[in-house]
């Protein structure tokens, strides 16, 4: 079974944004120049290496994810094209609520439930998988315990309010540290093991639910 | 000029809240975080609590001998306490003053008196001298465990940029996060 890793920037109060949707106060906004660190740039590169499978939201996709890390991936003197081409060439799965065709290469909007989805993704030989959110996509795959590794990029801002991963969950979620590392830029990214285990439906199931 | 240092126990996501403290924070007891919690209360100079804090700690921590819970005990009694509150202290705990009325020229003047003067638990007071741009550093002890629900530390009010001073691990998978308020 391969892992999937839900990376996440947030403030240091762990909001993915601020009450308006801004992320004004990360260290970086994604913007084709990389403001992080070389050490914290490695480790970024280093996670996108481990992966072959972007897991996204349609509102991630319609806002031009996929487009955008296809053009920065083509800008070779950019440090930032090293992850890029990663994300540009893995297989990327849209999680919308309605179902429709993708004129994105190397992405497919899941035709199945996220639970059947994932559990045969999971199964398959290949790299791990990532999910980026949105939000809401997070919140959903840490409610239903799919995720196994949780990598946040705190950055050192507190938004007060903002949209969160962790809020209303249905319940409480004991996780597991295993690292934790602060970075010149002022990052601090935190990796943490889920010990939750998915609420997996019954193999027979062949209900209407979803 | 002092330094007013926030030290707050949390949850992953934040929750401060003493009555559900059986799931966030107990079962994270280590040796490693008791030497921890004792060597940053030993920063202060002088603690500074709002009054519900104070009257959830006074009644136990003042009945202790001050080599009780490795020595913080001792270290919590010996240390001046400062307690934002109208009424008289409630427990003979060491050097205590309270003071009534608007907390923040209070703990300016306290605060002109230089040191370190450090904030604990206390989440309404923090907010209040967070808004006045009284506190410098937060230091956060954080355990590896997701409320989903409950009373956090952060509040709306305290929005502010921050410079990381320094991450520890603990044994754990508690953090111990250093940051100190951007200014300007």
């Amino acid at each position: 079974m391969r892992k999937l890793i839900l990376q996440m920037q947030t403030s240091l109060d762990l909001f993915v944004c601020d009450e308006k949707g801004s992320t004004e106060g990360f260290v970086w906004n994604w913007e084709p120049d990389w403001k992080w660190d070389q050490k914290l740039q490695e480790e970024f590169i280093r996670l996108k290496q481990s992966m072959d499978c972007v897991l996204l939201s349609r509102k991630m996709a319609a806002e031009g994810f996929i487009d955008y890390w296809h053009s920065i991936a083509a800008q070779e003197a950019n440090p930032a094209a090293r992850f890029a081409t990663e994300i540009d060439r893995a297989r990327k799965i849209i999680f919308s609520k309605s179902k429709r065709e993708s004129s994105w290469p190397r992405a497919d909007f899941a035709t199945e439930d996220l639970a059947t989805t994932i559990q045969k993704l999971k199964g398959q030989n290949g790299k791990e998988m990532i999910a980026y959110g949105g939000a809401g996509l997070a919140k959903e795959l840490i409610r239903t315990g799919f995720v196994d590794e949780l990598h946040l990029y705190v950055n050192p801002v507190v938004f007060g309010k903002g949209e969160s991963i962790f809020q209303k969950i249905a319940e409480k979620l004991p996780v597991q540290l295993t690292e934790a590392k602060g970075f010149d830029c002022g990052v601090v990214v935190l990796k943490y093991r889920m010990r939750k285990s998915p609420n997996v439906p019954r193999p027979l199931h062949t209900g209407n639910a979803g | 000029m002092g330094t007013l240092v926030a030290f707050e126990w949390l949850s992953l996501d934040g929750v401060f809240e003493a009555d559900s403290m059986a799931d966030w924070f107990f079962p994270y007891d280590s040796p490693g975080r008791r030497r921890t919690i004792l060597e940053t209360y030993q920063r202060a100079d002088a603690l500074l609590m709002g009054r519900t804090t104070y009257e959830m700690l006074a009644p136990s921590w003042s009945s202790m001998a001050d080599d009780e819970m490795d020595g913080l005990a001792g270290v919590l009694t010996h240390t001046p306490k400062h307690i934002a509150s109208d009424g008289p202290a409630i427990a003979d705990w060491g050097q205590t003053t309270t003071f009534g009325g608007d907390a923040v020229p209070e703990v300016q003047k306290l605060k002109d008196d230089g040191g370190t003067l450090m904030l604990i638990g206390s989440g309404a007071l923090a907010t209040t001298l967070a808004q006045a741009g009284l506190v410098d550093e937060y230091i956060l002890l954080v355990q590896p465990f997701v409320m989903g629900t409950g009373r956090r530390f952060i509040g709306e009010e305290m929005q502010t940029a921050l410079e990381l001073v320094q991450v520890t691990q603990l044994d754990q998978g508690q953090l111990w996060l250093h940051y100190r308020v951007k200014r300007g």
